[in-house]
């Protein structure tokens, strides 16, 4: 095992709604995080994706089971952008880091934001504010970084910059990066290791080691072994009944 | 026809109004039907200036109205800001005291008016008092309901930084509803002004509802049309200053 590590013990989570019926919205989940990994949680809409990473983050306490963790620093990326608009680039980014001026400046120019540092995200793309979001994460010194499907409101061409960007990042700092998403694509794309998770209630039923080696490049999303593991992975899906994944082509 | 209003600007279109209806009001009144029983002469309207600022001491009774109004609603705000914690923690127990503040913004006025009239008789203290209690109530109100509308993600993300409760309010919660409460104060300005100039007529202060009373009390019209158009003019001259220090300040929503 190593130095920083997350351990799921059976978690279970439950809600009560507002009638008072009670929701089991994840239930016996066990996960092992203890390399400097990529990890990918894979899970159609609904099943309780956002729940376990807020519960990885330490954002919401589980119903049963344990979690142990020996990692201070864990931020929560939401799907929604988060950075915070009365703040400039570069103050979002410093935002409650210990870090120097210069290792900010290093950190903002790795997210692609060098020349920006005094603009104001309020009226920006997302794709924009999602790169503030991962700058902010980066600038605690985190253990962990936990993305919730960030990319689903961008377009086509953002989105290809930010799984390249997301990728690099995560090949430059080794830290190791757990992502929950709808998409096969993306999936396959950014992760060393998908985890692939029903609904109704949300159980992790299948993880698979991504099969793709070598250097990460968009040309690789055309490439044979990216068909056969995405066909492997939709064969999983297939053999149960919740087969609801988005899926699309970039 | 609104595309081309925002193109040109609040300012401008504001200023062609007053513009085409002070144009109206003059032909209308001074040339064609000068004699009537419900509008001035401009001229006299004119003339009624001297006695406005000899008789009634006008600058005074303004810059005491204004100072009522934005002195308090600043001292008000930092009030408003210093109690927040202990104010979203009240309202975190407590979320029916939403309701109680949205309702109690009309009508317990009325009841603090009669109270300090009888407490405090004409004095300026009672006024500033009096002010203060009804913009800090309305900035409640607003931190209240916007309180609801925080988005979890600021929270989330701040929280997962490694930001205590007391860090995320100070830092997030406070700050993400700014705008919010910029723009309450905005839609309550003239809500505000009402009131002071109502406390200033009941209880007869150094303000300029004071002014209104006594130019009731002595039928003078042309005083009390001066008034009127005095206090608009410097109402919407606020407002323009407001829409300036939300650009500045408060540009984010």
């Amino acid at each position: 095992m190593n130095d920083n590590y997350i351990s799921l013990k059976k978690l279970s989570k439950v809600y009560t709604d507002k009638v008072g019926y009670r929701i089991n919205l994840l239930q016996d989940i066990s996960l092992e995080i203890d390399k400097k990994e990529f990890i990918s949680i894979l899970a159609p809409a609904g099943s309780g994706k956002t729940s376990l990473l807020k519960l990885l983050a330490g954002l919401i306490e589980p119903t049963s089971g344990s979690i142990e963790s020996n990692i201070k620093r864990k931020p929560f990326i939401p799907s929604l952008p988060s950075s915070f608009p009365w703040l400039s680039v570069k103050e979002n980014v410093s935002f409650y880091s210990e870090l120097n001026e210069t290792r900010i400046d290093e950190i903002i120019d790795l997210v692609g934001l060098h020349g920006y540092e005094n603009h104001f995200p309020h009226d920006r793309s997302e794709g924009f504010r999602f790169r503030i979001s991962l700058g902010r994460a980066l600038a605690i010194n985190p253990g962990i970084i936990i993305i919730d499907e960030p990319f689903n409101n961008l377009n086509t061409d953002t989105r290809k910059e930010i799984y390249s960007l997301v990728r690099s990042v995560f090949e430059e700092k080794s830290i190791p990066f757990i992502f929950g998403t709808t998409n096969i694509t993306e999936a396959i794309y950014l992760s060393d290791k998908i985890h692939l998770m029903k609904k109704n209630p949300g159980q992790i039923f299948d993880s698979l080691p991504n099969n793709i080696v070598g250097n990460r490049n968009l040309d690789i999303i055309e490439s044979k072994d990216f068909f056969d593991m995405r066909e492997r992975i939709e064969n999983r899906f297939k053999d149960r009944a919740d087969r609801t994944l988005y899926n699309f082509s970039i | 026809m609104s595309k081309i209003i925002q193109k040109s600007g609040n300012a401008t279109v504001v200023l062609s109004f007053i513009s085409i209806i002070s144009f109206i009001y003059i032909i209308l009144l001074e040339f064609i039907i000068p004699a009537n029983k419900i509008l001035p002469k401009p001229s006299i309207l004119l003339e009624s200036i001297p006695s406005l600022f000899n008789d009634y001491n006008f600058l005074s009774a303004f810059l005491f109205t204004l100072s009522a109004i934005y002195s308090i609603t600043v001292i008000s705000y930092f009030l408003v800001r210093i109690g927040s914690y202990l104010l979203i923690k009240i309202i975190d127990l407590f979320p029916g005291l939403i309701k109680l503040f949205v309702m109690g913004k009309y009508f317990i006025p009325l009841f603090f008016i009669f109270l300090f009239q009888l407490w405090f008789g004409n004095s300026i203290w009672g006024e500033y008092l009096f002010a203060l209690i009804m913009i800090m109530g309305i900035l409640k109100e607003s931190v209240a309901v916007q309180l609801e509308n925080v988005k979890g993600e600021y929270i989330d993300s701040a929280n997962s930084l490694g930001l205590d409760k007391s860090g995320i309010i100070k830092n997030v919660v406070w700050k993400s509803i700014q705008p919010k409460i910029f723009h309450s104060l905005r839609s309550n300005h003239i809500l505000i002004w009402s009131y002071i100039l109502v406390y200033e007529y009941v209880c007869v202060t150094s303000g300029i509802g004071a002014i209104y009373r006594t130019a009731l009390e002595y039928n003078d019209l042309s005083l009390v049309i001066l008034l009127i158009f005095i206090t608009i003019i410097t109402f919407i001259v606020m407002e323009f200053a407001f829409e300036n220090i939300k650009k500045k300040y408060f540009f984010w929503n």
